[in-house]
């Protein structure tokens, strides 16, 4: 019989930033964010290597949606204006890891160090919280963008895989590169909890 | 000019700042204005200067000024340079 991970209650707390409030959320918020991510053609083929999309049915049928044990997506909202301006996406994984992948919706954040400021708030949550040793992250080779904010979260480039997936619309071959960080490298505070 | 200047002043452009300003040992930890997009600016233009894509390898091996350096003088020896 297959172990249900335990919930943990801190993992379903809003994560504050300095710009940006991390909610939490569940199986109907997490689709449509799915959704209104097919809607921009350059997001939809950086992280499909197609233009094809997937209906509603096919979200909620091949999407791995959160359960709050062990998949979670984040809606990353403006605290400013309370706008949503994308998503964040974490699985946890024997032994002790956590894969993230990271959707930013609204081009006005573009190149505004979105990925790094959220993603150490919610590393430093599951480091904590959910005993997280190792965090991995899977990039296409020219997905330039994402492979410099793994290098500023002082990801080491682990490997790369050759011609692993297909790029339907320039019918040629993608090259994906694994990025991971180790415990011994997660910055000291990661490891305090709060008072 | 020299591989050094020539990263240098990809990375400049690409980061906007003055070539002046910009430390020959500057990378994408010393220096703030070496974002997402810029980083995307610099490996689409060392790439038109060498004329081709660059493979996975070199990509991912980017992050100074240094490092451009070198791709750039590996790409004029090459015997298919532009």
């Amino acid at each position: 019989m297959k172990r249900q991970r335990k919930s943990v209650p801190e993992l379903s707390e809003t994560i504050h930033t300095e710009r940006f409030l991390l909610k939490p959320v569940g199986k109907i918020r997490s689709v449509q964010l799915f959704k209104k991510m097919q809607e921009d053609a350059e997001i939809l083929r950086q992280l499909t290597n197609s233009d094809r999309k997937a209906n509603w049915w096919k979200l909620f049928r091949t999407r791995k949606l959160p359960n709050h044990r062990s998949r979670f997506v984040h809606e990353i909202v403006d605290a400013q204006n309370g706008g949503c301006i994308g998503y964040h996406e974490v699985r946890l994984y024997p032994y002790k890891s956590a894969s993230l992948g990271v959707v930013i919706l609204d081009r006005d954040w573009w190149g505004q160090a979105v990925p790094v400021e959220i993603r150490s708030a919610i590393m430093a949550q599951f480091a904590r919280y959910a005993g997280v040793e190792r965090f991995v992250g899977n990039v296409a080779s020219r997905n330039f963008a994402s492979i410099l904010n793994y290098k500023k979260l002082g990801f080491k480039h682990s490997g790369t895989a050759h011609r692993s997936n297909f790029d339907t619309i320039a019918q040629q071959p993608v090259d994906y590169f694994s990025f991971e960080l180790l415990k011994e490298d997660f910055p000291a505070h990661w490891h305090e909890t709060k008072a | 000019m020299s591989s050094l200047d020539e990263a240098r002043k990809i990375v400049a452009e690409a980061t906007r700042t003055p070539i002046a300003a910009l430390p020959h040992d500057a990378d994408i930890l010393s220096l703030s204005a070496w974002d997402s997009i810029a980083h995307v600016n610099i490996i689409l233009a060392i790439e038109a200067r060498t004329g081709h894509q660059l493979t996975a390898e070199s990509i991912v091996g980017i992050h100074s000024v240094e490092t451009i350096a070198q791709l750039l003088s590996e790409a004029s020896r090459s015997p298919d340079a532009p």
